[in-house]
């Protein structure tokens, strides 16, 4: 009889425990004017700030939800509390973070991680940032690593949080970016100098643990000219049955000729909605790389958009997507080429399995002034059964002759052919098939630091049980 | 006359893209109703040149339909029905003004349905097919070229729906464009689920030979079903720097070379016509364009 692949499902138990909510401040589910202004007051923000919330709570309620996509129609967001705040108030000893705080993060291998392999962790745990330090080396080299809240209360930093918050990604981008810029809450502020590369990564991690919530963390990272940076972004969640909402903001500025390397691994719990917009702006001879690994969430938008914007300016994307039971995973990239001599490559890789759903979403637009571009886009689908559904989406939009744009995709199974050259040397089936299936997600592992490829190589968890078909 | 929603994408994507689909303003009624059905004798060629209503069906030979589509303004909705181990092929020569052309195609159990279009210099034209391939081993082959030049304008849009088990297509689009020419192609391959066996490419190459022309290309796959294998690729750009460095250095002035690749680009699709007479007319028509500029 025909034998199957089974992949497991993605094992989520180190991201399942949870704590009690009674160690937090909730304000009221819903939002409402009042709501945005108790939040701004909570956050002393100064009055530019809580004027552009409000100007933001306008928009998000004159914008439509989006007409494309996977149904956000379980998300009422009159049930979501927008703002969490933990008891416990930016610590920058570990020491001094509250017990069942620390047990979360030292369970996730936050600590440890800094320990041996990091230049600097930021913790947040539903609305606020628990934790943020950078190693002394690393902060006498001018790199400055906060919270979000604190370097907009530095005067050194104020006009510099004014002048580019939301500036790549305008409130009126799309409804939740409008919801974001309206109730927007903790996230880290990384500044590095003209000239300074950092040869260890920084990491924040987002933690959201409160049911029936919202996480708007809102990271601002600027890159002055020769500069590099390697930033580590992770998620996580456990699950609950209430809808939960994560809408966070990632704005990114690469200076002239400088790299700034964006790692994502997000594990979201299932009944989350990932509706995250992530943007780069890249200079002359500046380079973005994304690496992205979408595992988690009910639902997802995500589509992080490099802005191509100096000549020879470039952009890489890496990703993989797994959808099993119960995920509607939409995820991509979008390339804008607004300058001569810029170049991209889009390398994405998808599996579905048990009844998920999974999308690949892009777009690629070079403009008229954009000539001597290449942009190249490759994407793999691997449908693991019958009942599940795997989508490819493109699109390119070119306005100059000179350029030289390719597009390929594919989607299938497993290759029957595969499997039998490698059980020809030797393998059974099953082996045979848990090793194609591992090197499909190759892509992305072999671009993560290793700690982190074997984190997510506990996440995939590609064991292979031979059950009849 | 009604405003009407044509070519949508089976699966929108971001609207400020502007691909979603299309609006038109569509008249009423048809000034012709053409019917070719089993008995009648395969039509050298049709010439339409008002709004008309075509139905196709195959029969117990091979059909092939040729049909030039050349109007100031027209809706010409084309309905195919190729029934169980019938073999058609559909030829449509798209120039003129404001052509708006829909075909619809039903393919049974071991069905062949072969599509050849070529529109030249279309001023608006917008042209949508379906082919739903709901019989088992079913096979569409698609072959469709496009020359735009000054403000010529192309909307395109072809879904191919795979219901059938072991159904097989196969598109291939080349085209150039000129001048401030613009031109949207989406092809979707859609599996659907319980197609076991099925297969679909396709593959768009676009020249493009002024820096003022806008080409949109949207190659979409649906897949619901596991045992099926698909691809799609795109290459838009440029004429390779070394192929004109290569006909220069045999002599051949730069504009001929630009002539002569642009005029290549759709040959391997004109080649695909099967009918002399109608071949000679696209490579004359194709061969004016250059003496016009």
């Amino acid at each position: 009889m025909k034998q199957k692949t089974q992949v497991a499902e993605i094992d989520r138990s180190l991201y399942d425990f949870r704590y009690d909510e009674d160690a937090a401040d909730f304000l009221s589910s819903g939002i409402t004017p009042e709501i945005i202004r108790e939040i701004s007051e909570e956050k002393g923000d100064p009055e530019w700030m809580l004027a552009f919330r409000l100007k933001s709570l306008e928009i998000y309620s004159r914008m439509k939800m989006p007409v494309w996509g996977p149904s956000v129609d379980g998300l009422d967001m009159r049930n979501i509390v927008t703002y969490i705040r933990p008891k416990s108030r930016m610590n920058t000893d570990w020491n001094d973070v509250p017990a069942h705080i620390k047990e979360t993060f030292e369970r996730l291998g936050i600590p440890q991680a800094e320990r041996e392999s990091l230049a600097g962790v930021g913790a947040q745990y539903d609305s606020e940032l628990v934790y943020h330090n950078v190693r002394k080396e690393v902060a006498q080299s001018g790199v400055v690593y906060t919270d979000l809240e604190s370097a907009m209360h530095d005067p050194q930093y104020a006009e510099i949080i004014r002048t580019h918050f939301m500036k790549l990604v305008p409130p009126a981008d799309h409804k939740f970016a409008a919801l974001h810029g309206a109730v927007w809450s903790g996230g880290s502020f990384v500044y590095v100098p003209a000239g300074v590369k950092l040869e260890i990564p920084l990491q924040s991690y987002f933690r959201l643990n409160a049911k029936g919530a919202g996480q708007f963390e809102h990271t601002l990272i600027i890159l002055e000219k020769n500069s590099e940076l390697h930033f580590i972004e992770g998620c996580s969640a456990p699950k609950y049955y209430e809808a939960g909402l994560h809408a966070g903001c990632v704005e990114l500025y690469v200076g002239k000729h400088a790299k700034l390397r964006y790692s994502t691994i997000e594990n979201w719990s299932k009944n989350m909605y990932n509706l995250n917009t992530k943007r780069a702006l890249v200079e002359e001879g500046g380079r973005i790389e994304w690496v992205s690994g979408s595992f988690g969430s009910h639902v997802s938008y995500l589509y992080p958009m490099s802005i191509l914007n100096g000549r020879g300016a470039s952009a890489e994307f890496t990703g993989i997507t797994f959808a099993g039971e119960g995920q509607n995973l939409d995820t991509g990239a979008k390339i804008v080429h607004n300058a001569p001599e810029t170049s991209s490559h889009i390398d994405t890789k998808s599996i579905s399995k048990s009844g998920g759903i999974s999308t690949f979403r892009s777009a690629v637009t070079v403009h008229e002034n954009a000539a001597g571009s290449r942009s190249s886009v490759s994407c793999e689908s691997l449908m693991l059964d019958g009942i599940s559904r795997s989508d490819t989406i493109p699109a390119m939009d070119i306005r100059t002759d000179k350029c030289d744009i390719g597009h390929e995709a594919k989607i299938g199974r497993i290759s029957d052919d595969a499997v039998f050259y490698l059980m020809s040397r030797g393998m059974d089936e099953q082996t045979a098939r848990a090793m194609i299936v591992s090197g499909f997600a190759g892509n992305v592992s072999k671009e993560l630091p290793l700690e982190y490829a074997v984190e997510m190589n506990n996440l995939i968890r590609l064991e292979m049980t031979g059950t009849t078909g | 006359m009604a405003n009407k929603q044509l070519n949508l994408l089976p699966a929108p994507t971001f609207s400020w893209l502007g691909v979603n689909g299309t609006e038109r303003e569509i008249q009423d009624g048809f000034a012709d109703d053409i019917v070719i059905s089993g008995d009648s004798t395969n039509p050298a060629g049709i010439v339409i040149e008002h709004s008309a209503k075509i139905e196709i069906s195959g029969g117990a030979q091979p059909r092939t339909v040729i049909m030039n589509l050349n109007a100031e303004r027209a809706t010409v909705r084309t309905a195919v029905h190729a029934g169980r181990g019938e073999q058609i092929k559909i030829v449509q020569i798209v120039t003129g003004g404001e052509i708006v052309s829909d075909l619809q195609a039903d393919l049974a159990d071991r069905a062949e349905l072969e599509l050849v279009q070529i529109y030249l210099n279309t001023a608006d034209a917008v042209s949508g097919a379906e082919i739903r391939m709901n019989g088992r081993k079913a096979v569409f082959t698609s072959h469709i070229g496009y020359s735009l030049a000054n403000d010529d304008a192309l909307d395109l849009n072809l879904n191919i729906v795979q219901n059938g088990k072991k159904t097989e297509s196969d598109t291939t689009v080349r085209g150039v464009l000129r001048g401030h020419a613009k031109k949207i192609f989406r092809g979707t391959i859609d599996f659907r689920n319980g197609a076991s066996g099925a297969a679909g490419t396709e593959q768009e190459n676009v020249l493009l030979l002024d820096e003022t022309v806008v080409n949109k290309t949207v190659p979409v796959i649906l897949c619901a079903e596991e045992d099926v294998a698909g691809s799609h690729g795109a290459t838009i750009g440029q004429i390779d720097p070394k192929q004109v460095f290569y006909m220069q250095a045999r002599g051949i002035p730069e504009a001929q070379i630009y002539e002569y690749l642009a005029q290549s680009q759709l040959g391997s699709i004109v080649r695909q016509i099967g009918d002399a007479e109608t071949e000679a007319a696209v490579n004359r028509l194709l061969g004016r364009e250059t003496a016009d500029e």
